[in-house]
Formats: C-alpha cells, sequence, structure tokens
C-alpha cells in the first residue's frame, strides 16, 4: 500500500440532559481541533441513547460528555452500560463538568475512564488524550 | 460641588506640567531600580490599560463636564443612581433563589426563608420544566426536581404555594420558553389560594430571547418565542399592572464570557426587541418602558469594571428611552437594576474562598449601586471567541485563581457537605403526573389543549387559553407539546459558540 | 496487522448491514489504513444500487437542516438513508469540528438512518477524500439513498456532481448570492435546484434570476433531456421537502428510463480510479531516489520544474523498460 496510514483521534462531544450550558464544551472543542483532532458534536438535549447511537455510528475513539445539571450518576452509568451493549465498551468514555469529587469513585467503577472537573486545564485534556491515543494505536499495532 | 469645582480648575492650570515634572524626576528614577511587576497592567474584563496615576487632567483631557456627563443621582441620566439619597434611606431588597424536589419541598424551605426576614422569593423550577417536559418524559430521566423544583402540574404549584402570604408580597418565577403556560399556573394557584392579585407582586423572568444568545433553554424559534413573550407581557400590563412581565437577564451574558461592552450592548439590543414586540400591541412607551426596564446584572472578581458597568447601564438605558423611543416619564427613564454576584467566579475547590469574594462582588454591586442577530448567530459567535480566549488567559496563568491554577491543594478534603435529592423524589412525582391524567376529566383537557394550538396558529393571545386548560389540570408538558406541533422547535446554526 | 480476517469480518458486516462494521469500514477509508481497501475490494459487488444524492450550496444556505427535513421526508416514503455530512478540516492542525449532526438530532435513534461526520482532510472541491469510498460503504450496506451533504461551495468546487447520480443545488435569497450561484457554474451543475428560506425578502428576485439562468441552460443544450426543476423550500419550517423529494424520484426515474443510472455510477468509478493512480503513481515516482536529487535542485533553482518533472519521468519509463 503507497499511502500511509493517518488517524487523527476522533472524540464525540455532547451534552448529556436537559442543562444547555455550553461555555465549557465549547472551549473543549475549540481546544481538541487546535490539537489536531477531529471533533464531532452532537448538539444539546442528548439522551444516553443518542450518544450511544452517534458514538458507534461515528466510530469514534473517545466520547466526551460535559454535563451540569446533577444527573450524572445516572446517565452517564446508563451510557457506560449501553456502550458496552453496543460493542463500542472500548471507547474511552470522559466526562467533565460539576461533578463532585466523591462521585468519582462510584462513576469510575461504572465504566467512565476519566472524569475532568471544573477549572482542569485543556492541556492537561490534550496530554491525556494523546497519551492514551499514541498508547491505543501502539496496542492495535502490536 | 459649585464650591469645590473652583479649587479644581485652578490646579488643573499647570497640572500637566506638574504631571510630567513627577514623572521624570520621582517616578521615573523609582522605576529605574523599581521596575514594574507587571507589563501592562490591563483591567480584567476588558483589558483596557491602566496608568500608574489619575488626575483632574485625565478629565479635562476627555473633556468631561459634570453636569451632562454624570449629573446627581435621582435626576437624569441617573448614572449614579436612580434614587436621590443612595441607599441612606433604605436599603437594597434581598432576595435569594431556591428550588429543588417537589412542591412541598419548595413550600418548606420558602417558609423557613420567609421566617429569616426576606419578604420575597424567586422561584426556580428543575430543567425538565424550564425546557418544556414533564417528570415523566424520557427525555429528562434522571433530571427531575435537581435544579430546581418539579413543575408538570396545578397540583404542584397548589403544594407548593401552602404558604403564608400576608408576609409574602413578592414571588419571581424563572420558566423562559413555557411562560405562559408557567404564568397560567401560577394564576391558578393564587386563585386556588385566595390571593388577592393587587396585594401582591408577580414577577415572570420571561427572559426567551436570552436563552436563545447564550443559555439555550429555548424551546420554539425565535419569532415565536418573542411572540409567547408579548402575549405574556400584554397579558400582564392590561390584567395585572401592579406585575411585573419582564427581566433583561444580562447576567447570562457575563458567564458567556460577554465583555461588559457587549453585556451592555446585547442587553439593550434584546430590550429593544421587547419593547418592539409590545408597541406593536398598542401600547405606548410611556406605557411599556417602565415594564421594560428591569435588569439583572452580574458582577464578577473585576471590582471596578462591575461599579463602570452599573453606571453605564442607568445612563445608557435613560438615552435610549429618551432619544430613540422618545419616552418623557421619569419611571420610563429609570432603569431597575438587580444585581447579584457572579456564579461563575465561584469555585467548588476550596468552597470557603466563595464568602469573601461574594463579599467583594456584592460590595461592587451596592458601590456601582435583539432578535434578527439572535437568529442569525451574531451574539453566539462573538461570544464563543471570547470565551476561548479569556479561557486561556486563565491557563496561561495572566488571570489567577484561588483553588483553581493558582494556591490549589491535591486530593483536598470539602469542608462543607454538598445537598442531595433523594432519588426516590423523581419516581414519587413521575407516578403523581401519571396518576393525574388517570383520573381528571380528558375530554375536556383535550379540548382545552385543541384551543391553545388554535390560538398559537391565529394569533390570539396565548395565557387566558392556558389558563382554562391549566385549571382542568393539563399537564405543563402537554401544553408546551401543543404549541411545538404550531410552532415547530428551534434548531440554531451554531450549538455551539463560535463554530 | 491482520488485515485479512479483520477486514473479511467487517465487509461481512457491511454486507448485513452492520452499523458497527460500515463505521468501521468508512474509518479505515479514511485514514488510509490498508484494511479499508480491503473491505472495498470484497463489498464492490454488492454496490450499485444506492441512489447517491448531493446536496451542495454556498454557505449559509441551510444545507443541513434542509438535508434533516428531506431525511424525515424520505423516511415518511420508507426509504433507508445514509448521510455523509462534510465539514472542513483545518488546515494547519488538521483538526475539525463536525457539527452538522447536531441539526439531524431527531434521526438518530432511527435504525434506518445512519448519519456520518467526515472531516475534509486536506481534499479541496466541497468533499471529504473518502467520501467516494463511504459512499460505497453504504451502498453496499443496502442504504437506498446515499444523501452527501458538502461543505459549503464557492466558485467552482462542485465535486460532488461527478459521484452524485443527482445533485440539488441550494440557494438562498438575500445574501448577494444570486450572482454569485451564476458566476459560480453551480448553474451548470445540478439536476434539481431549491431556494431555501423562500420567506426572507428577495425571494422574487432571486426566483428570477435563477429562473433566468436555468433558461439560458436550457437553450444552449437542445438535447438535454430533463428539465432541472426550481423548487422552492423553508426548511426552518419542514416546508418544501415533498417537492424536492418527489424531484428526487423523477430524476431517478429519468435516469433509470435510459442508461444513465449505470452511465453515472461507471463514470463515478472511472473517476474514482484515475484520482487513485494520480495519487499512487505521484507518491511512487516521488519515493525515488532521483526524485529527492531533483528536488533539492528545483530547490536551490538549478533547474527549471518542467524539465525536472521530465527528467524524473523519463527515468521511470526507462527502469520499467529496464524491468521489462
Amino acid at each position: 500500500m503507497d499511502t500511509p496510514v493517518e488517524r487523527p483521534l476522533r472524540i464525540l462531544l455532547a451534552k448529556l440532559g436537559m442543562d444547555t450550558h455550553t461555555v465549557g464544551v465549547t472551549i473543549i472543542a475549540h481546544a481538541l481541533r487546535e490539537a489536531g483532532m477531529e471533533v464531532i458534536f452532537t448538539g444539546l438535549k442528548q439522551t444516553p441513547e443518542m450518544v450511544a447511537a452517534a458514538a458507534v455510528q461515528e466510530d469514534v475513539d473517545v466520547v466526551g460528555i460535559s454535563t451540569l445539571s446533577a444527573g450524572h450518576m445516572r446517565n452517564l452509568p446508563k451510557l457506560a452500560r449501553l456502550l458496552r451493549e453496543a460493542g463500542a465498551g472500548d471507547k474511552l468514555l470522559l466526562a467533565g463538568g460539576v461533578i463532585p469529587q466523591e462521585d468519582k469513585a462510584l462513576l469510575t467503577e461504572a465504566g467512565v475512564h476519566k472524569i475532568f472537573t471544573m477549572g482542569a486545564d485543556t492541556r492537561e485534556i490534550v496530554a491525556y488524550l494523546r497519551g492514551w491515543w499514541t498508547e491505543r494505536q501502539a496496542a492495535d499495532a502490536a | 460641588m459649585t464650591k469645590l469645582s473652583g479649587p479644581i480648575r485652578a490646579a488643573n492650570d499647570n497640572l500637566a506640567d506638574d504631571l510630567a515634572r513627577w514623572e521624570a524626576e520621582t517616578r521615573g528614577p523609582f522605576l529605574s531600580s523599581h521596575p514594574e511587576r507587571r507589563d501592562p497592567f490591563v483591567t480584567q474584563a476588558l483589558g483596557w490599560p491602566i496608568k500608574p496615576l489619575y488626575t483632574p487632567a485625565d478629565l479635562e483631557a476627555v473633556g468631561f463636564d459634570y453636569r451632562t456627563d454624570l449629573g446627581f443621582p435621582g435626576e437624569y441620566p441617573y448614572t449614579r443612581s436612580t434614587k436621590p439619597n443612595g441607599h441612606r434611606s433604605q436599603f437594597w431588597t434581598m432576595t435569594q433563589v431556591t428550588g429543588f424536589g417537589k412542591g412541598q419541598a419548595w413550600a418548606k424551605r420558602a417558609r423557613y426563608m420567609l421566617d429569616q426576614g426576606l419578604s420575597g422569593l424567586i422561584l426556580e423550577y428543575d430543567l425538565a420544566t424550564t425546557n418544556g417536559y414533564d417528570s415523566d418524559d424520557p427525555m429528562v430521566e434522571g433530571e427531575v426536581g435537581r435544579a430546581g423544583m418539579a413543575l408538570d402540574s396545578l397540583e404542584d404549584l397548589e403544594a407548593a404555594f401552602d404558604l403564608p402570604f400576608d408576609r409574602l408580597k413578592y414571588l419571581m418565577s424563572v420558566c423562559n420558553a413555557p411562560q405562559p403556560v408557567n404564568l397560567a399556573m401560577i394564576i391558578a394557584a393564587l386563585e386556588k389560594k385566595g390571593v388577592d392579585p393587587r396585594d401582591f407582586v408577580l414577577h415572570i423572568v420571561n427572559g426567551i430571547l436570552i436563552e436563545y444568545t447564550c443559555v439555550g433553554r429555548y424551546i420554539y424559534p425565535p419569532e415565536h418565542g418573542l411572540r409567547i413573550a408579548a402575549d405574556c407581557i400584554e397579558y400582564i400590563i392590561r390584567n395585572h399592572p401592579n406585575w411585573a412581565p419582564l427581566s433583561i437577564i444580562a447576567a447570562q451574558l457575563q458567564p458567556a464570557k460577554a465583555n461588559p461592552v457587549q453585556e451592555i450592548a446585547f442587553s439593550l439590543a434584546i430590550a429593544c426587541a421587547y419593547i418592539d414586540a409590545t408597541l406593536a400591541r398598542g401600547l405606548t412607551i410611556d406605557e411599556v418602558a417602565p415594564y421594560m426596564n428591569h435588569f439583572v446584572v452580574n458582577v464578577d472578581m473585576d471590582f471596578f469594571e462591575g461599579i463602570c458597568k452599573l453606571r453605564a447601564f442607568r445612563k445608557c438605558w435613560a438615552r435610549l428611552m429618551k432619544e430613540r423611543y422618545g419616552a418623557t416619564s421619569a419611571d420610563a427613564l429609570k432603569i431597575r437594576l438587580m444585581t447579584s454576584p457572579t456564579t461563575i467566579a465561584l469555585t467548588l475547590q476550596q468552597p470557603l474562598n466563595n464568602i469573601a469574594r461574594l463579599g467583594i462582588m456584592a460590595t461592587a454591586c451596592a458601590l456601582g449601586g435583539a432578535l434578527k442577530a439572535i437568529e442569525r448567530g451574531y451574539f453566539q459567535s462573538a461570544l464563543g471567541r471570547e470565551q476561548y480566549e479569556r479561557n486561556r488567559d486563565l491557563e496561561e496563568g495572566r488571570r489567577k485563581w484561588v483553588g483553581v491554577n493558582h494556591l490549589t491543594l491535591p486530593e483536598e478534603k470539602r469542608e462543607i457537605e454538598i445537598f442531595r435529592l433523594d432519588d426516590a423524589m423523581e419516581e414519587e412525582q413521575v407516578a403523581k403526573v401519571r396518576a393525574l391524567r388517570a383520573r381528571r376529566d380528558q375530554p375536556a383537557v383535550d379540548a382545552a389543549l385543541d384551543k391553545v394550538r388554535e390560538a398559537a396558529r391565529n394569533g390570539g393571545n396565548l395565557v387566558p387559553v392556558c389558563l382554562d386548560a391549566v385549571r382542568l389540570y393539563a399537564t405543563h408538558g402537554e401544553l408546551c407539546a401543543a404549541m411545538r406541533d404550531v410552532f415547530g422547535t428551534h434548531a440554531p446554526d451554531a450549538q455551539l459558540a463560535g463554530v | 496487522m491482520t488485515v485479512g480476517i479483520a477486514s473479511v469480518e467487517i465487509a461481512t458486516g457491511v454486507i448485513a448491514g452492520r452499523i458497527a462494521a460500515g463505521a468501521r469500514a468508512i474509518r479505515w477509508l479514511d485514514d488510509r489504513d490498508p484494511r479499508g481497501a480491503a473491505v472495498l475490494g470484497a463489498i464492490y459487488g454488492a454496490t450499485g444500487r444506492a441512489h447517491i444524492v448531493g446536496i451542495t450550496g454556498p454557505p449559509g444556505a441551510g444545507k443541513s437542516t434542509l438535508s434533516d427535513m428531506l431525511v424525515a421526508e424520505l423516511r415518511r416514503r420508507n426509504r433507508r438513508i445514509g448521510v455523509i455530512a462534510i465539514d472542513p478540516s483545518s488546515p494547519f492542525t488538521g483538526g475539525a469540528i463536525l457539527g452538522d449532526r447536531v441539526r439531524m438530532a431527531r434521526h438518530t435513534l432511527d435504525p434506518h438512518v445512519f448519519i456520518r461526520s467526515i472531516g475534509t482532510r486536506g481534499a479541496a472541491g466541497g468533499l471529504s477524500r473518502s467520501t467516494h469510498d463511504a459512499a460505497l460503504v453504504f451502498d453496499a450496506m443496502g442504504y437506498d439513498i446515499v444523501l452527501i451533504e458538502t461543505v459549503g461551495v464557492g466558485q467552482d468546487e462542485i465535486d460532488v456532481v461527478n459521484l452524485a447520480h443527482t445533485t440539488i443545488i441550494v440557494g438562498v435569497p438575500g445574501l448577494g448570492d444570486e450572482v454569485q450561484a451564476v458566476k459560480a457554474g453551480l448553474m451548470e451543475a445540478g439536476e434539481i435546484f431549491v431556494l431555501n428560506k423562500a420567506d426572507r425578502d428577495g425571494y422574487e428576485a432571486a426566483h428570477r434570476q435563477f429562473g433566468l439562468m436555468l433558461h439560458l441552460r436550457a437553450n444552449a443544450r437542445p438535447d438535454d433531456s430533463w428539465a432541472p426543476p426550481l423548487l422552492r423550500a423553508v426548511a426552518s419550517r419542514d416546508e418544501g421537502a415533498d417537492v424536492i423529494a418527489d424531484a428526487l424520484e423523477a430524476h431517478l426515474a429519468h435516469l433509470k428510463a435510459g442508461d444513465g443510472f449505470a452511465r453515472r455510477s461507471g463514470r463515478r468509478a472511472c473517476a474514482q480510479m484515475v484520482n487513485l493512480v494520480h495519487a499512487r503513481a505521484a507518491a511512487a515516482l516521488l519515493r525515488l531516489p532521483e526524485a529527492t536529487r531533483l528536488l533539492d535542485a528545483v530547490s536551490a533553482c538549478e533547474i527549471d520544474p518542467y524539465s525536472a518533472a521530465e527528467r524524473l519521468l523519463a527515468g521511470s519509463r526507462n527502469d520499467s523498460e529496464g524491468a521489462a
């Protein structure tokens, strides 16, 4: 094969639930685009079912959820379960927004791989994603 | 003041020369051994350069005239205050936001707050309600009663209004997109409680245009959103003239990272859209303006800019009413400012620091005492750019935020408890609305919902038809859906601001 | 890398219409992963059935909203639809924000609608470099219609007409685009013309201009057996979808009445082969040691680019003759 493999990381960004605050997700989307990633935005007011369906159709590597409406203890575990059921359990599931420290353990156990809360530095998020992506591609190649 | 102006004027004559001398002889040499710790010093919100020293010469340089540019408190253009005696005669009115869980929970909390001496309350609904869904809609699973009180039907407000109305004189209610439904629910609930509407002020925020601009809790396309808002405004002006039908929520622009200039400009443009829509109902500017002059403004940690912003708001409003609309009554020219410290400056980390932040912002509050553009995404895209730029300032350390990028504590233990809603509440609320639907007079409800669709189609005022339906226990979600059938839903060009 | 087994598994899934398999195949093709070409080879026999429809027009014409409305209408007609929504990638970072799904969110849970967002990744002309391939995957999956929504196009970036059986050109009144469209050569391309946002001021003027251009086009092509309709839509209010869907069906029938459908599919395949040969041959030539030397010489202005290219091609011809 003559042409090289080029794999920019693809990430689905979604707002789960009824909260419509887009400042955080806007900043993240711009930062990830500047880092050379392909960001697919689903829009607002998504249910876990809609996010899981979009993640499969778009064959993204990462699903990033923004949630500020306190429904996270219910809708994030549900999304993790739906992704597993759709055979997409290998996708990295990230969450950000207003998520208290003490909820993190339960969410991690439910299948959320990493949580970035208020004040997280976008450069830290980019570095985390790049590191994960390098490892994932190395594992795929092996 | 006249006495003082004499000596100041005289001092100005050679002040510029003295200033040059001071710079050369005193400040200059000092700077050579003590360079400034920041280059340049700029204001926090606008990034305007800050000089090391201001003197009357600066005012003279811009042609400042005390009478026309500032004026006296209580007189046009009201820059310093709309009241002639500041806060020396009366304190400002203090209110607090509250709302969570079921109606009963709200009533309990409201009674507690009345017992603490408040006379006004702000009722917040959950996101299911403000987005126009009932609690049993699959779209809102997990969010019922979380960010505010759950409202499905008149039953819920009957429970919430189990209050001593002899002590509750002012209620503000926030429910922008479904406003006629909410207004009808409250009117019907007050009727049930036997409250005389003349002896009580209901203030509906009715701020749908700000939802399209930056908040996002819209349902219908903007032209219908504005029509719905105007229906409510007209209904209140004509039926309950002592109530307040609108707030212009500049406060939402500020956490969306509008700078103070954008905040004033965008919110006045929004006010003009409401005013024009209401004037089209056959009212005059002097009748309308006193209902349109209520602005909710946030003040952030940028202390002096916050104070200046409030002063600029008063002056801009007075001039807008006088020069653009030809208003003449004093009530039309005076803006009413409701200020609040911004929650966006507060942090989940090290929460006790928030007390100091709130103190600074509240002090600034006390001292400081447009439709086409929305459809085309102008505001949204302008805000998107600001959001990204301001975030970079924070990340690159040009702005310090304790607990976030400065003096952070790894693995900190939070000193305060978080309020958590009992998960059973949602199931109970869902069961309650389903039981209601099963026992009410369904054919009557269906007919009332048809009347709402008909009014939506033919342009009749939506409030009276919603009121009829609410009295029959049509639910909030059903009424919002009936309007959705006619108006459709809003799909903006840019849901991700700035894209 | 186990190209073989993985590709067979995905190809089988594509032909069985499984969404996850189709999604993965498109990803491989977009990433130029060798497994993608293997899948394409395996599924090619199952292609050739779908009606491929392009939607193009200037930025701000409301293409996404129109696509959303059209998908809803086609679903009412019981068609299964694959949507390829293309947004620009940043030429500097390669990153992209793909936001077309937002306006099609109501179809997310419909099992008969598959929406895929694709970044241009350096391709010009309003398409992404993998649009052809993604359309073939949707075709093999059994979707009746593949809807391709291009990037907002300017003057002559209308590659979609080479790919689609039917191209819908979307115009809009009031942006001064009437004149733009005339200049752009857009009017020479499509088969269906839609004036969206028809409730806006300037609709009549835009309609007159479009009508005139279509009249001139008909005069210039006396042999053209298809007369492009000029339709009216207000996509934000779901108005006009039925007539657009009718026109799509009429054009499909028109193509199938003659040999138009097969001819366009053949033309597309040929164009794709030519593109591939261009890309591969250029890449192969530029990997030769001689290429590096010549590029250095061109860079140092020691030789002109024409002579250098000629010399590189001559050298490679000699090599291949020598090898034979």
